[in-house]
């Protein structure tokens, strides 16, 4: 059973007034809006009897703490908050009843989305009660999976997940050194111990971090500040100290270090249960460090995956960090085999020779021969309303060497080659 | 009296395995036809001048894997790797990790043995192509025995992109491709590049020849 708590007036006092009146029947709470929580009534029948009887002793101690409000009492948390919100003083709804009592509310009492309300409005839908007549699957066929959902919570039977507010916890440890440290590996003893103390507590929060602050003070210098982001949530203490220490060998402090801050931001730990026919996939905090590993040798900015950037630019893409959390949406498509072009960065300067208006034979770096075939030009141009304009002419050549190229010509009359397909 | 049969010797289980190991399919029907996949759990060597299709068959196996859900690296060392083309190949960009190792072939291989370590990757690509054959000759050999060695007994496919062959004996498996033609369509006036045609020799194990057909999008 729940019960939910609606002070339709609010004043500074109401949210403490409300939590220290809900902590004195559960541990955990859920907040629903200003003024408006639900907590779980699990194990009070053997403390104060019937729901009846624990209502009006809820009740007694909200007079006492000057709470004014209306409580209603459900098998599940929407019914309650439902009844809450919309029924004057103190409702007990027994099991079975919730459809009964909710159906003669106004349907614009429940917070469904404008366009749903709409549509209800137009099918003549004033109630509750009316919405809960409708069938199931023409609603789901209308509506959605959405207006299924809410429809559940109009005949009282929703089917939503009580999720427990958590307190905000503050992860975070500081430790003054008496020497000031100005090598490395020492200081990784100091950090180490720390983030092992900051992951037990994690752990005892059921929480993972989801990004670590190192905050290293140089005395009257100013303070050195790392901040790594994670994209799966972590918890052991080694890959956490790993990546803070591949972090720091990569980006070192300028001065001796007097103290070790580290703050950690948490989040709830990824839950993921593997699939019998799904592929194996890398263990996250491993490639997490791999990932660092890698970024310490060719540079942070060299590692990630590949985003196409919404533009006709040519080359165009933006290297994202990797998140191997990212779910997997199949193509189903047929496999074939496309025509790829390497790329060369930066395009190579070439010298070439024009006849009857196309190239006729070409020389660059590595590159020498006669065009035997070709195709174009094609234009392209864009971005002109910015500094990074771009305009070229573009040619596919089929040279003597046996390479098949893409050619390009850039405004300033210069030549280069910009690929080979392969 | 029956004679008792032949006790399984570990010569015996160890000469099996060469036959029980999985392939990947490569997404290029002609060459699964011909191999059967790339071998898991081993190297593949890819050679071919320019426009030999090898890198086209490459992102194709790249596509089949990320496709099934696998987590695959690039490791690109000379910096030409084509996102816009990779994506047209049907590669889950999402799914591929892509290492620039700025034309340094030493990072490759230490990015690679990185990468083998830590495991759980369906397929890594290991682009050596347009590096200096001066530059391919001083890697240090021992560095594809280290890789053969990583991937036994794993379920990751290598695959080594080079113009010349440089793993030589640790490579399971080696496809030699040659470029077969460029096609064109239209008129002079307006032609496009459709594609180009490829084949490929399978030198180990010894196959006969399969060509296939890279279309332009």
């Amino acid at each position: 059973m729940y019960a939910c708590i609606h002070v339709p007036q609010i004043t500074k006092r109401t949210q403490p007034a409300l939590q220290e009146l809900a902590v004195q029947f559960s541990p955990t709470l859920e907040w629903n809006g200003p003024g408006t929580i639900t907590f779980s009534l699990a194990g009070l029948t053997s403390l104060f009897g019937t729901a009846a009887e624990i209502a009006s002793e809820i009740a007694r101690r909200g007079m006492q703490l000057d709470v004014h409000g209306n409580l209603a009492i459900s098998t599940n948390p929407d019914t309650a908050l439902q009844a809450a919100r919309n029924f004057p003083g103190v409702t007990v709804i027994p099991p079975g009843h919730e459809r009964a009592i909710l159906s003669d509310l106004d349907i614009r009492r429940l917070p469904l989305p404008e366009a749903m309300q709409e549509t209800l409005a137009s099918w003549g839908v004033r109630t509750y009660g009316e919405f809960a007549e409708l069938p199931p699957l023409g609603v789901v066929e209308r509506l959605g999976a959405e207006g299924l959902r809410w429809q559940d919570i109009a005949r009282g039977a929703g089917s939503r997940a009580y999720l427990p507010a958590r307190e905000a916890i503050e992860f975070r440890r500081r430790t003054d050194l008496d020497h000031a440290l100005d090598n490395l590996q020492p200081l990784f003893f100091v950090i180490n111990g720390m983030i092992r103390e900051l992951t037990r507590e994690l752990e005892r929060h059921g929480v993972a971090a989801r990004q670590l602050h190192l905050d290293l003070g140089q005395g009257r210098h100013p303070a050195h500040q790392r901040t790594l982001d994670f994209p799966v949530p972590l918890r052991q203490p080694e890959a956490l100290f790993k990546l803070a220490q591949l972090d720091l060998e990569a980006n070192p402090p300028l001065h001796a270090i007097t103290a070790v801050g580290i703050a950690i931001t948490p989040m709830n730990p990824q839950v993921a249960q593997g699939g019998l026919f799904t592929a194996t996939a890398p263990e996250p905090a491993q490639l997490q460090i791999t990932l660092a590993r890698i970024a310490a040798i060719v540079g942070e900015d060299n590692v990630g995956a590949a985003e196409l950037l919404d533009t006709h630019r040519p080359d165009a893409y933006l290297l994202k960090p990797y998140n191997a959390a990212t779910p997997h949406k199949p193509h189903h498509n047929k496999p074939q085999v496309t025509l790829a072009i390497r790329i060369y960065r930066p395009p190579r300067q070439a010298k070439v020779t024009i006849d009857k208006g196309h190239p006729a034979r070409i020389a660059a770096a590595g590159i020498t021969g006669n065009v035997i075939s070709h195709a174009g030009p094609w234009r392209a141009s864009g971005d002109w309303w910015t500094h990074s304009f771009y305009a070229r002419e573009e040619w596919d050549v089929s040279l003597s060497d046996g390479g098949l190229y893409r050619v390009h010509l850039e405004p300033i009359d210069r030549w280069f080659v910009s690929g080979v397909y392969d | 009296m029956t004679a008792p049969a032949p006790l399984l010797t570990a010569a015996h289980l160890l000469k099996n395995q060469e036959f029980t190991q999985t392939l990947a399919p490569s997404g290029v029907p002609p060459c699964d036809a011909s191999l059967g996949g790339l071998p898991r759990g081993a190297i593949t060597e890819i050679t071919g001048p320019r426009s030999s299709g090898k890198t086209a068959f490459c992102l194709a196996a790249l596509a089949a894997a990320t496709e099934r859900g696998e987590h695959c690296a690039y490791i690109d060392t000379n910096l030409s790797f084509h996102p816009h083309s990779a994506s047209r190949a049907g590669i889950h960009l999402s799914r591929l990790i892509w290492v620039r190792c700025r034309y340094d072939a030493t990072h490759a291989l230490r990015v690679a043995d990185l990468l083998l370590g830590g495991g759980g990757l369906g397929m890594i690509c290991l682009d050596l192509t347009e590096t200096p054959v001066r530059l391919l000759q001083e890697l240090p050999t021992h560095a594809w025995f280290r890789f053969q060695r990583a991937l036994t007994n794993s379920a990751t496919a290598m695959l080594v992109l080079t113009d010349t062959p440089v793993a030589k004996s640790s490579a399971k498996a080696a496809l030699a491709f040659q470029p077969a033609g460029a096609r064109w369509q239209g008129p002079d006036n307006a032609r496009l590049l459709a594609g180009l045609e490829a084949e490929a020799a399978a030198r180990k194990p010894m196959r006969s020849p399969f060509r296939f057909a890279c279309r332009a999008l």
